[in-house]
């Protein structure tokens, strides 16, 4: 009864979302907001640059929201906005060869993340999502999407407009990387809670 | 042994990325709904621009249409009070005459309609 009931509630809200309801929509940006400026910086966008495209992929959404048809998840359909965004947005800003080395190019070793580095450094966590960012865009941006938002492989691959072996491929060399570069440190994440 | 380092890998990695969050300015929301709202308002603005020209388009499309009339139709301009009074007199004779012209007061007719129409947004519309 109570599922049902919650089940009615979420189906409301999606059709007010859908319908363009200004109240149900502020909802669905504080909502979402993270996960759109994450997919942006993990695609290598500065804080202001990150602020413009999320602005112009809600807008997006907002326009698109009537035609939405509930075939992938919200959230799913969002981030696919979000992605489309941020690439247009390098497309315009970067030349195609620095484009192209900015989100498949190779990795760039780095001595920062040495576990032999220097006394002051930042928490655990915050090393680790470093090491993701520095990745190449579309490998972070699997990483990001497979292991922080939980999305199946074909979930992603919807995403990215890739196909399903192609985001295992960067999952599998993104995870190699990965390892060799954080070694001992990946080894424990304090669990605070 | 390496499946299960592999797994603590993958569990570390989920761990370390479900603590991080990106930094959004706490005024986003209401900048974005601002957008929306004057994007709506761009569209209505838009539609009477093109309300308004269109008007103007047809009062122009009346004026040429009147002079074309004048200039090039003056035996059927000048005769038209004539044919009025026949036409109320001898309406099935003065049909045939109609029949015959029926191009012309067709023509005219929609150009009068339309120019009339889009004087009547012009000076009446509510936007």
């Amino acid at each position: 009864m109570a599922v049902r009931a919650a089940n009615k509630l979420n189906d409301d809200w999606l059709n007010r979302l859908k319908a363009q309801d200004q109240q149900v929509f502020a909802e669905f940006v504080e909502k979402y907001k993270g996960d759109v400026f994450m997919c942006c910086r993990t695609l290598g966008l500065s804080g202001d640059q990150a602020d413009d495209v999320a602005g112009e992929t809600f807008l997006a959404a907002y326009q698109a929201l009537p035609r939405y048809k509930a075939k992938a998840k919200l959230g799913t359909w969002l981030w696919a906005i979000a992605y489309r965004q941020a690439v247009s947005f390098l497309r315009k800003n970067i030349k195609y060869r620095r484009l192209k080395a900015r989100l498949k190019g190779e990795f760039e070793d780095s001595s920062e993340f040495s576990p032999t580095a220097a006394i002051e450094q930042k928490e655990e966590h915050e090393k680790i999502w470093l090491a993701v960012r520095k990745l190449p865009g579309l490998w972070a941006l699997s990483v990001i999407l497979y292991y922080r938002q939980g999305k199946k492989i074909s979930e992603i691959a919807e995403i990215m407009r890739i196909n399903e072996n192609t985001v295992k491929t960067y999952l599998l060399r993104a995870r190699k990387k990965l390892k060799r570069t954080l070694g001992p440190i990946a080894g424990e994440v304090k669990d605070e809670r | 042994m390496n499946a299960e380092k592999d797994n603590q890998f993958d569990n570390n990695l989920r761990k370390a990325l479900h603590k991080h969050t990106e930094y959004v300015p706490t005024d986003f929301t209401d900048r974005v709904l601002n957008k929306i709202q004057l994007q709506a308002e761009k569209k209505i603005l838009a539609r009477v621009i093109l309300l308004e020209r269109l008007s103007l388009a047809g009062c122009i499309l009346l004026a040429v249409s009147a002079i074309a009339a004048a200039v090039f139709f003056t035996v059927i301009y000048g005769s038209l009070t004539q044919q009025f009074n026949i036409i109320i007199y001898q309406f099935t004779q003065e049909l045939a005459n109609l029949q015959s012209n029926w191009q012309f007061y067709f023509v005219f007719l929609a150009a009068l309609g339309f120019a009339g129409y889009n004087l009547v947004e012009l000076l009446a519309g509510k936007n």
